[in-house]
């Protein structure tokens, strides 16, 4: 079984910008719904979908059959049929082509991000970056910290209710009382600031520099698998592309009437 | 970049902090949107655009050097990313855009200026430059020139709204904290304080 993790992040990166760069070109529903077929699959085989995941698409596939349903209803298309009709709103053929190819576009964003996100560590991500597109160590070693920073914050968070509990906040009036989420956000945010800054001075202190040479615990290289995988993606992408020029149904940005 | 900007590393630390934070907030925004998807239909994402751009008109009201909000757009989508964000790792695309239409504005003033008007303009920036991303990638030409207005005009709103005037709440919030003593909007503060 192929195991994701071992691929290079910026491969499954890369892999994943060419499925989003293509499927933004892409105008035909056939062609978007082969593409999503096949995201679909994979994530499949590589069971990358749970359910915490998959709930996170819950308000893409919203937002994808909001372009459905508006699509079909005032796309702006030439001599449109009318295929049926909701009190003044009629729906078209034509523009309900358009939503379709539109809602699979945007599953198809959300379920390749998820197949990303699932099968890849944040660490190795950020080592990948530094190391395959030469990320500047200040700026990656800062986001290490801001992510150490996270499950503190929740403590952060509970400590703040604590203060705010025995100062008496929620008995004030209405109008004397700030926002809920303001008056948690700001202390919040100023004590990882603070935070932040300590960090940083140790970091200085320690002889940390922005643009220094240097080693790190583990290394994250680029293998004859990864090259394979990105030209496997790049090979899937057009023989999908090819197989519906060739039957005659792909649109792209050439054929496409809409601006 | 870094060299030429003159950023520290106490910057980058906090610009890094400050953009997973808001990377959080962001993916709670898309709960938010999902409710104004329902009640509005697509025009419910202009309402409520402006939530994504807060992190660069924040991180620059701060620590106000060039390029930091388009820095701090990207590090938010990278919190985004890292978290797992359902728009995938398109945010990188549409971060970039939107941080470009920020750091647009503030290149005007040379970043020097940074009151509530030029604020609001730099979210309105980002609404202009995220709507014609948007246009071309979620395919917006098909919707009638009426609908594209009123959506533009909403984004417009909630850029200056949402992200320009909330962005310097929160700003001005930790300011009064003293948690920014060590940097320009802190020291700004600290000087207005003397005056008095």
């Amino acid at each position: 079984m192929l195991n994701m993790n071992k691929i290079n992040p910026t491969a499954k990166l890369i892999s994943n910008f060419i499925v989003l760069i293509v499927s933004v070109m892409v105008f035909d529903p056939k062609t978007m719904v082969m593409i999503f077929v096949i995201n679909v699959f994979f994530g499949v085989i590589t069971k990358s979908f749970n359910k915490k995941n998959l709930k996170a698409l819950i308000p893409l596939a919203f937002f994808a059959l909001g372009m459905l349903w508006m699509n079909a209803a005032w796309a702006k298309v030439d001599n449109p049929n009318i295929i049926g009709c909701l009190g003044p709103i009629n729906f078209t053929d034509k523009g309900l082509i358009v939503g379709l190819s539109l809602c699979f576009r945007v599953l198809t964003i959300g379920i390749s991000s998820i197949i990303f996100t699932a099968n890849t560590e944040p660490n190795d991500l950020i080592l990948s970056l530094i190391k395959q597109c030469h990320l500047s160590p200040g700026i990656a070693y800062g986001i290490l910290t801001a992510f150490r920073f996270l499950p503190s914050m929740e403590a952060d968070l509970a400590l703040i209710n604590a203060a705010h509990r025995i100062r008496n906040a929620k008995k004030k009036q209405w109008y004397l009382k700030k926002n809920r989420w303001y008056r948690n956000a700001i202390p919040l945010l100023a004590t990882n600031i603070r935070k932040a800054e300590r960090v940083a001075l140790a970091m200085e202190a320690r002889g940390f520099e922005n643009n220094m040479q240097r080693t790190y615990y583990k290394t994250v290289y680029w293998k004859k698998t990864d090259t394979i995988f990105v030209l496997l993606t790049v090979a899937i992408v057009m023989l999908i592309l090819s197989f519906s020029a060739y039957r005659g149904w792909l649109i792209s940005f050439q054929r496409w009437q809409g601006f | 970049m870094i060299e030429k900007f003159g950023w520290s590393l106490k910057d980058i630390i906090v610009l890094c902090v400050l953009g997973v934070a808001f990377g959080v907030l962001y993916i709670g925004g898309v709960s938010v949107w999902a409710v104004a998807n329902a009640v509005f239909g697509p025009v419910g994402l202009d309402m409520v655009y402006g939530i994504w751009f807060i992190a660069s008109i924040t991180a620059a009201y701060i620590i106000r050097k060039p390029g930091i909000a388009f820095g701090a757009e990207i590090l938010a989508a990278f919190g985004e990313v890292l978290l797992g964000t359902p728009a995938g790792v398109g945010v990188f695309i549409g971060a970039a855009i939107q941080g470009i239409g920020c750091e647009a504005i503030f290149a005007v003033t040379s970043w020097k200026k940074y009151n509530l008007v030029v604020l609001s303009f730099a979210g309105m920036g980002a609404s202009v430059t995220s709507f014609i991303y948007n246009y071309v990638a979620y395919g917006y030409s098909k919707f009638p020139i009426s609908m594209l207005g009123l959506m533009i005009l909403l984004r417009l709103v909630s850029g200056a709204v949402l992200a320009g005037v909330l962005g310097k709440l929160i700003g001005d919030g930790l300011a009064a904290t003293g948690a920014l003593a060590s940097f320009p909007l802190g020291r700004e503060r600290a000087e207005k304080r003397i005056e008095l």
